[in-house]
């Protein structure tokens, strides 16, 4: 194939921007992904999180920056040139090509002399072998998402970009899938760029997600730290849900500081604060807070409210608790005693935290 | 099927022959259905009989009630550019002279293209008894001959019509196809001849020889009425069309004309479209009709346009006025055609349509209008023009001749 | 192989998998399809019976336009004996024309479905534009723009680019009014086909190592096939059986048999018959030419 470029290594974009017209859609991002790791884009829609995909594809030009794979620069070259490949949303397959045609096509395009071998591999692994004459349309959309996968994987690229590629289908399918590509990503050992807006899907199938937002990476790192403490105010609410409250730094106490968030004095670990003065947003993840009827001894860290909703989930009661200060806390108990609390609406209940797991971000 | 727009006026050969004062020998009705029976019973020994001949006798003819007494209108179907118009075209000053005079509305629709075409339409609704939303029609002569002879047309009450009685030119008042004009009434006549652009071709055209020029090599078109074209090239050879001849001098005229054809001097074989070719140029002269070079010269502005007979002669034809079996206006139609027999409405039709004028008196009445045109051969021919030009008239066709020539017609020259 | 089979033993096989819908039949289809039945009945199985029923008779000798009831095959005999070089003529100037069009209206349905932008609306009524006014009045516009003393047989001839002299009558000018004339019946299917495609699956022939060019050939071309073949039809169908660019822009010489069918009803005496025969054929030979077309290139679409 004239003009493929043979690439491997990590996939790296150095200081990468992208302008359509006045609109800057991706702005200014350095990104270095390890080789054979599953790394996820989430965001919004519109946050650049697919034109950086494409720009990785080749399907876009930067307008600054370059694109690497290992030493070699990529950028400027065409999506046909490049060892990477897309499972596009809503799958993109050939209409007119039967499956087996639509697998073998990048094979074939590449001349490669094993390209039958390859292709029934490729249905194996999606385990879609039974289906090699049907054409895309006689297919349900979680068959052509492994049709896709397949046609991607085929080519063994150096990169395997991922466009909202269970967007369309169902929550029980979506599950599985999850499971089945962070399944074959281990077994094929590729880098998988995964783009998506949806957190939790990020979350379980990524080694590492970083999230976007307006053009911007917002925060990078594994899930759990992402989750754990963030670090801006976008990611705090993106990715999960989180009580917060604006508050002013008034003091310090050993390693914590402390805010008065509408008076109410709250401590934030000073590791897990972004800020040390002047204004914050404090935050508590839903199951880090307790609820009890009466104020706990010795906890620091507490709220008088009154409930206002309560949903029994059977392994876990969430409520709704509306503060003095005027805003709504939502709150997760772990369904643990034999007796439950049995609050309604109307209740006065106490609210308590380890400080150790609240965070400040800038406000 | 409506087919392109094209006008073909076919040459009626008895009325033209009777104005040549020549004796035509033609087939009477009775004759004519003598034939189809005999070929009727041919046939059935054979073992493919047709049923009995299509058309009844005189006996079964019925006509519908006249109700012109109650209903003022009339309905008249006539071929384009065949009627005084005013200056925008939009109204014709006699006949809105007639509506005053009579009461009658009078709708007049330039809607015969062809006769074949015209009569192809409306002939199987005469056959089925159905009204065709017409009460005066327009067919040259051989075709008003074919409707007469099929009984699709009403007989006339001369009685009715006392300036067609006293002004029908004498030779049209007995022509074969119609003895004693008891079913229709000369509308207009004309000539077939020679039409070019005399500076285009740069000098004269005198004889048909004088199209087959070098110079003038695909810049030729003729009419596709073999009655004209064949008739016109039958005289360059020599055969008096009004007279015995058969298919040999048709089929050796045909001959001719196709091997012109693939030779390339004739490059279109055109119904009255022709004159499109003649003002875009792609023809600069033709076999044409008199009252279409005379049209031409004037809407083009261009004298140079010229219409010649040719030396070895030229064909003549008229068109008729006929009242439809199924019409329920003979009365009015009857008025009509009377009040267009006025000698001097008939010279102000004249002085515009630029053809022959069947109306005896009309040339006096032209004088006053435009002393030029009273003496023009082509709107007043006298007996000695017509003689010494060889001015004749195709002779009737019997109806197997009629098929079997319009199908030689159609495969030699058309093309089909 | 039924979708439950194919489930029990592929796991590739999910819920959402489209099962063969049940073939219910309801009494609302068939009073449903009545209006439509009664207008083909009514409008165009009655004609056809009446045109096979004319196209088996007789002329009436001695009655000139006359023709009676009877069992002529002549008529179809003569059909394909005496008209086989017309009918030829038909396919081989409507083929040439389809080809023609087609090799205009491709690049001109793929700048609108992809390249146009804001031009794209504009384009489409400038293809649309010509309908408004009526064919033959187009085909004679033409007929005089292609005249001898029009200015584009005066340029030609003046650059000696005209071997002939001139453009007009010649088969050249009839292949180029058909194709101008059916242009349209082209562009729109082949458009409408181009503009469903989803932009994405064209992407995807880049991403897998398919150059611009392999892209059209392997991707593009083949999805819009459907419209290809649509185009085709509506061009080739019409072309066969027209006569008015022959008639209009033609030579005197080589006719198409869409002018012997007019003329045979026309200005022929009694040549219904002949008209009528001819009709049949050029309708069975075209609907013969459709099948196998259909069946070498068909898609599911339109099979």
């Amino acid at each position: 194939m004239a003009g493929f470029r043979e690439a491997s290594g990590d996939l790296q974009l150095e200081s990468v921007t992208k302008t359509f017209g006045d609109f800057t859609a991706v702005d200014d991002i350095d990104l270095h992904v390890p080789r054979g790791s599953f790394f996820a884009l989430l965001g919004p829609s519109g946050c650049g999180k697919t034109t950086t995909l494409r720009m990785i594809a080749g399907l876009e030009q930067p307008t600054a920056g370059r694109v690497l794979i290992g030493d070699t620069d990529l950028t400027g070259s065409r999506p046909y040139e490049r060892p990477v490949n897309t499972v596009f949303q809503s799958y993109a397959l050939f209409p007119h090509l039967n499956i087996r045609d639509n697998v073998a096509f990048g094979p074939k395009r590449r001349k490669a002399a094993d390209t039958a071998k390859r292709t029934d591999d490729a249905l194996e692994l999606v385990q879609m072998s039974g289906f090699a004459t049907r054409k895309p349309s006689q297919l349900s959309g979680g068959q052509q998402q492994r049709v896709a996968l397949a046609r991607a994987l085929v080519n063994h690229p150096e990169v395997l970009l991922l466009d909202e590629p269970l967007g369309a289908l169902d929550l029980k399918l979506r599950r599985e899938m999850q499971v089945e590509l962070k399944r074959i990503q281990t077994e094929v050992g590729l880098t998988f760029i995964h783009v998506t807006h949806d957190q939790e899907e990020a979350m379980t199938m990524a080694d590492t997600v970083a999230v976007m937002n307006r053009g911007h990476i917002e925060q990078l790192g594994a899930p759990a730290a992402l989750y754990d403490l963030p670090r801006t105010r976008f990611v705090a609410n993106f990715l999960g849900q989180a009580n917060t409250g604006v508050g002013i730094i008034k003091d310090t106490d050993g390693d914590h500081i402390v805010a008065d968030v509408l008076g109410t004095p709250v401590k934030i670990l000073k590791s897990r604060s972004q800020v040390h003065d002047g204004e914050v947003l404090f935050g508590v993840r839903p199951e880090k807070v307790t609820v009890s009827r009466t104020q706990p001894e010795g906890a620091g860290n507490d709220v008088k409210g009154v409930v206002r909703d309560v949903s029994f989930l059977g392994v876990a009661t969430s409520y709704l608790v509306d503060m003095p200060s005027g805003t709504t806390w939502s709150c997760y108990e772990q369904n643990l005693d034999v007796e439950p609390l049995d609050l309604r609406p109307g209740d006065e209940v106490w609210l308590t935290w380890n400080a150790g797991h609240a965070f400040g971000v800038p406000a | 099927m409506t087919p392109i727009p094209r006008r073909r006026r076919q040459p009626m050969s008895p009325p033209a022959a009777a104005l040549a004062s020549v004796a035509t020998g033609g087939l009477s009705r009775r004759a004519l259905l003598g034939t189809g029976l005999a070929a009727g019973t041919g046939l059935a020994l054979t073992g493919c009989a047709p049923p009995a001949p299509p058309s009844g006798g005189p006996a079964s003819l019925k006509l519908p009630k006249d109700v012109s007494d109650s209903e003022k209108v009339l309905k008249w179907a006539n071929w384009t550019a065949y009627l005084d118009m005013n200056g925008k075209e939009t109204k014709s000053p006699t006949l809105e002279a007639f509506m005053e005079k009579t009461g009658i509305e009078v709708s007049y629709s330039e809607d015969i293209d062809d006769n074949d075409s015209y009569y192809a339409k409306v002939g199987p609704q005469l056959r089925a008894g159905q009204t065709i939303d017409r009460d005066i029609i327009t067919l040259t002569d051989w075709m008003a001959a074919r409707v007469i002879r099929d009984q699709l047309c009403q007989p006339l009450e001369l009685i009715q019509m006392p300036n067609v009685v006293s002004n029908l030119l004498q030779p049209l008042k007995d022509v074969s196809f119609d003895p004693g004009r008891q079913h229709s009434i000369t509308w207009q006549s004309g000539f077939a001849g020679i039409g070019y652009n005399r500076d285009k071709v740069g000098r004269e055209l005198k004889s048909l020889d004088d199209l087959w020029a070098d110079d003038l090599k695909g810049r030729i078109v003729v009419l596709s009425e073999f009655r004209d074209t064949a008739g016109l090239v039958m005289q360059s050879q020599g055969v008096d069309i009004d007279s015995d001849w058969g298919r040999a001098e048709f089929e050796s005229a045909l001959d001719f004309i196709e091997q012109k054809i693939e030779e390339g001097y004739i490059r279109k074989v055109k119904g009255n479209s022709y004159m499109e070719d003649l003002t875009s140029g792609n023809a600069v002269a033709g076999i044409t009709w008199s009252g279409d070079i005379f049209v031409l010269a004037f809407d083009t502005e261009d004298p140079s346009w010229t219409f010649t007979i040719p030396e070895s002669g030229g064909t003549l034809w008229s068109d008729n006025l006929m009242v439809p079996i199924t019409s329920t206006h003979r009365s009015n139609a009857q008025l009509l055609m009377d009040y267009y027999y006025d000698p001097a409405v008939a010279a102000q039709v004249a002085a515009w349509v630029n053809y022959v004028c069947p109306v005896d008196g009309a040339q006096a009445e032209m004088e006053k209008i435009d002393p030029d045109l009273a003496e023009s051969p082509f709107i007043f021919p006298t007996a000695e023009y017509i003689a010494d030009n060889n001015i004749q008239a195709f002779r009737v066709l019997s109806p197997d001749e009629d098929i079997e020539y319009a199908d030689l017609w159609s495969t030699k020259v058309m093309g089909n | 192989m039924t979708a439950l089979a194919h489930a029990a033993v592929d796991p590739g096989a999910d819920p959402a998998a489209p099962a063969p819908r049940a073939t219910k039949r309801s009494w609302t289809a068939y009073v449903l399809l009545l209006p439509g039945a009664l207008w083909l009945g009514v409008f165009f199985l009655l004609p056809l019976v009446q045109l096979a029923s004319v196209s088996l008779q007789s002329r009436y000798p001695g009655f000139p336009g006359y023709y009676y009831r009877d069992v002529n095959l002549d008529n179809y005999a003569s059909a394909l004996t005496d008209y086989a070089p017309h009918f030829a003529r038909s396919f081989l100037y409507a083929g040439l024309a389809t080809l023609l069009a087609f090799v205009v209206a491709y690049p001109l349905a793929y700048a609108m479905a992809f390249k146009a932008g804001r031009w794209r609306n504009l384009m489409m009524i400038c293809v649309i534009a010509p309908f408004f006014t009526s064919f033959i009045l187009r085909t004679f516009a033409w007929s005089q723009i292609l005249a001898d003393e029009g200015w584009v047989a005066g340029t030609l001839n003046f650059l000696h680019l005209l071997p002939g002299g001139n453009i007009i009558n010649t088969p050249v000018a009839v292949i180029a009014g058909l194709t101008y004339n059916f242009l349209p019946f082209m562009v729109l299917p082949i458009y409408a086909s181009l503009e469903r495609a989803d932009p994405r699956v064209i992407e995807a022939g880049g991403d897998l190592y398919a150059n611009g060019f392999t892209t059209f050939r392997t991707v593009t071309l083949p999805m819009s096939m459907p419209g290809v073949l649509a185009g085709t039809l509506l061009t080739f169908i019409p072309a066969a059986g027209d006569f008015v660019n022959m008639e209009l822009l033609g030579p005197q010489r080589g006719k198409m048999v869409g002018n012997v069918i007019n003329d045979q009803f026309l200005a022929i005496p009694g040549g219904y018959p002949v008209a009528a025969a001819l009709s049949f054929t050029l309708m069975a030979a075209i609907l013969v030419m459709v099948f196998l077309y259909v069946r070498r290139f068909g898609t599911e679409e339109l099979v």
